[in-house]
């Protein structure tokens, strides 16, 4: 079965809404910590594996944030200034959708897979 | 879904009885494709108690009970090929 192509096709199409899943998971977590001081946005690459997308070693954005000069916060340092996050929120969003829109694609690539197989064995059952 | 599942766990009975039935010392065809049908169902049946309990997440879910939905699919259609012929066979006047 492993060598089955719909079923390969199948595969392909999962992994691939596994990677845009743990995309989405880091562009969540790196909005919601967008006014955190000193927090780094997160990255995934993805790589090739056997054929099959994987996620890589997630690493981080070694980007500097932006300066801010706010003496009473209590993280400031000697001069009064505070690094915020590297995190750009309208960046965020588009990886946010472009993750949705490559999630969508290979859903139907999954659907497709299993209306072709389904064709397939149709032929068979005539009454 | 979970009709699905309890009807797997019955088609994975089949399976362990084809197992059983078929000596161990000879692995024919017919044994290997029902202990590879059986495999899947189990695959299916360990997703979904392993989505209940939150280990599995919903795609793995949805993978396996799809697999699962088309070997069951390709099982029941060749068996009733098989079933339809051997009704025809018997019709044929003497």
């Amino acid at each position: 079965m492993s060598a089955d192509p719909i079923l390969g096709a199948m595969r392909a199409a999962g992994a691939g809404m596994g990677a845009q899943q743990t995309r989405l998971r880091l562009s969540a977590e790196n909005l919601s910590n967008a006014d955190t001081p000193g927090y780094q946005r997160k990255l995934v690459p993805f790589r090739v594996e056997d054929g099959l997308v994987a996620p890589g070693r997630t690493r981080l954005d070694t980007r500097e944030g932006e300066r801010v000069y706010d003496p009473a916060h209590p993280l400031a340092d000697a001069e009064g200034t505070v690094t915020l996050s590297n995190v750009d929120m309208f960046v965020e969003l588009a990886d946010a959708r472009e993750a949705q829109r490559s999630f969508d694609a290979n859903l139907q690539v999954f659907g497709q897979a299993r209306r072709l197989y389904d064709g397939l064995l149709s032929i068979l059952r005539r009454p | 879904m979970i009709e699905a599942v309890g009807a797997a766990r019955a088609y994975g009975g089949l399976g362990e009885v084809l197992r059983s039935a078929a000596p161990a010392a000879e692995p024919d065809k017919l044994s290997e494709g029902a202990r590879a049908f059986a495999a899947v169902l189990d695959r299916a049946d360990q997703a979904a108690a392993g989505f209940a309990t939150g280990a599995v997440d919903a795609q793995g879910v949805v993978e396996a009970m799809a697999q699962a939905e088309a070997a069951l699919q390709t099982v029941i259609t060749v068996r009733d090929r098989i079933v339809a012929a051997y009704q025809e066979v018997l019709r044929m006047p003497l």
